[in-house]
């Protein structure tokens, strides 16, 4: 008997195949899934905001408006983003996203002095002459290259080469902890990118086996479908050019 | 007896200054009384006092910078290889007849990725000027459903600024797909093939998508400028892209971008943030071989009472 989980397991395997397919080439049966996505995701998006802002404002301002009056604030600077649509006040609608950015900008730079800078140089202090030459060695390049990596982005802070004559002794340091901070760069991005790709392996292996606990049967027989009908649809898509 | 006043006039700089010292002091005073009336913490004692010392002295520092700006000091900038190559990407693009494609990002623009929004708005609003100077098609994708009214005016303005209005169409320059990542992605990768894009401008806070709008670009044999400051997505730009902004490159291009000498002096004023902490690592190691530790002052704390 076709239960739910069953269906749900045939469709969700036919998307999954559908979406690869784009892999190929463009086709109709990634159009009809990305359609489909793009249109629930925007649905569930409108349907999240709705609810955010029956909880967050319209109930406590109803219930409780001495309270809760400053939420009248966020529902204006909201609604005045509508003002996009008047040809004549459009410009209202910039004061809405201009709070927007600076709160956004307020939160990012509140944690930043401690995070990025205070922890950044205290877990930076390191000696530099140890007993263990491993420890030693693996303290002179966490130093090299953070004060490398810190260099490579000074954008209007910096010396300049002499157009005549030898360059300066400042220059000399800037090159070399720049170039330190390229190279340390490089082989940290090599590692991060090794590390993400695991874990995307990692995640499309855990898809496959959701889909397959279910209806193991159900799973493989919808994707063998999606697949020869994918194949079917490029075909005539070639034929009919 | 005549007395007669001389009235001096204040200098329109130094208005702007007055007016810039007034908005800050009304703001603090703003968020002490509006902190107090609803009873919100404004110490937190857990936090070392280094770090509001260093946020003060940043600020400070890049406040005056800003007002050097504004009397006309310009400070100069090093190159950046992929901020050069926009023209160039535009430029091909026209010559091959194909689309320009731009897009800043999905999410909420009222989140900590704020600043890597206004980077790629900055971008955006530098190709929307070359697309109007060389008549490009400027499609520009997004996802962030705040900043949809910032990218049909930038498109706009670009467009209108060249001299060319009859260029810009807002349902063909500006799509707004959605704010959930894949669906959004999903979107974005099928417009990049769909329209054939000619450049594929990438710059703005991305995640796991990154690496598909990549693969996109270069299945339509696109241009590829790429870059965000989320050190996790960097290494996919760096390798899959023509030119690849790594990192703070973003701030730095969407400040030059702007072409405005205050903006960039808030890049210097970052700049001297680094200088300082390059400065305090240096000093520590000093410290550390006779026996002080700087980590400890950094790290201390003040606790009330």
């Amino acid at each position: 008997m076709i239960s739910w989980e069953v269906l749900g397991a045939w469709l969700g395997a036919a998307l999954v195949v559908w979406i690869y397919s784009f892999v190929y080439r463009d086709n109709v049966f990634y159009k009809f899934a990305e359609h489909l996505f793009v249109g629930v995701a925007a649905g569930y998006s409108i349907s999240l905001a709705l609810d955010s802002l029956n909880r967050v404002a319209i109930k406590p301002l109803s219930t409780n408006p001495a309270v809760s009056w400053h939420y009248v604030i966020a529902i204006i600077l909201g609604l005045l983003m509508f003002m996009k649509y008047s040809k004549k006040y459009y410009w209202l609608a910039r004061y809405g996203v201009g709070v927007n950015i600076a709160v956004g900008t307020a939160l990012a730079l509140r944690t930043t002095p401690m995070a990025n800078i205070v922890r950044q140089i205290t877990a930076t202090i390191l000696p530099l002459w140890t007993p263990d030459p491993v420890t030693t060695l693996n303290n002179w390049l966490l130093v090299l290259i953070t004060l490398g990596g810190l260099t490579y982005f000074l954008f209007t802070i910096f010396p300049k080469k002499p157009e005549a004559g030898k360059p300066s002794l400042p220059y000399y340091v800037y090159r070399v902890l720049y170039t330190i901070g390229i190279y340390g760069m490089m082989v940290g991005f090599g590692a991060l990118f090794a590390n993400t790709i695991m874990t995307r392996v990692g995640f499309l292996i855990s898809i496959y086996l959701q889909y397959l606990q279910p209806n193991a049967w159900a799973s493989i027989t919808a994707a063998l479908l999606a697949a020869i009908a994918i194949i079917a649809g490029i075909v005539m898509g070639r034929s009919r050019k | 007896m005549n007395i007669s006043f001389e009235v001096i006039k204040a200098s329109p700089q130094a208005k702007n200054k007055l007016l810039a010292l007034a908005i800050i002091v009304i703001l603090l005073v703003t968020v002490i009384v509006v902190g107090a009336l609803l009873k919100v913490k404004l110490f937190n004692p857990k936090v070392p006092v280094s770090s509001f010392v260093i946020l003060a002295t940043l600020l400070i520092v890049g406040y005056l910078f800003m007002i050097q700006a504004m009397e006309g000091v310009t400070f100069p900038v090093r190159k950046i290889s992929a901020f050069d190559a926009i023209e160039e990407g535009v430029a091909r693009s026209v010559e091959m007849g194909r689309p320009v494609h731009v897009t800043i990002g999905y999410g909420t623009i009222s989140s900590s990725m704020a600043p890597q929004y206004v980077a790629g708005l900055g971008v955006l609003a530098h190709v929307a000027r070359l697309a109007g100077k060389y008549g490009a098609k400027l499609i520009a994708t997004l996802g962030v459903p705040e900043a949809i009214a910032s990218v049909e005016e930038l498109v706009r303005d670009g467009y209108y600024s060249a001299g060319r209005p009859e260029l810009y169409n807002p349902t063909y320059n500006v799509r707004y797909f959605t704010d959930q990542q894949f669906a959004y992605a999903s979107a974005v990768q099928a417009t990049i093939v769909r329209e054939n894009v000619g450049a594929n401008i990438v710059v703005g806070p991305f995640y796991a998508e990154s690496l598909i709008f990549m693969e996109a670009g270069n299945m339509t044999g696109a241009f590829q400028i790429a870059g965000t400051a989320r050190e996790t997505q960097i290494p996919f730009f760096v390798i899959t892209a023509d030119y690849a902004f790594i990192g703070e490159e973003i701030f730095a291009a969407g400040a030059l971008a702007s072409g405005d000498r205050v903006v960039l002096a808030s890049i210097r004023g970052q700049d001297l943030g680094k200088l300082i902490t390059i400065a305090l690592v240096v000093l520590g190691i000093i410290l550390l071989g006779l026996g002080l530790k700087l980590s400890d002052w950094l790290n201390w704390v003040w606790t009330v009472g």
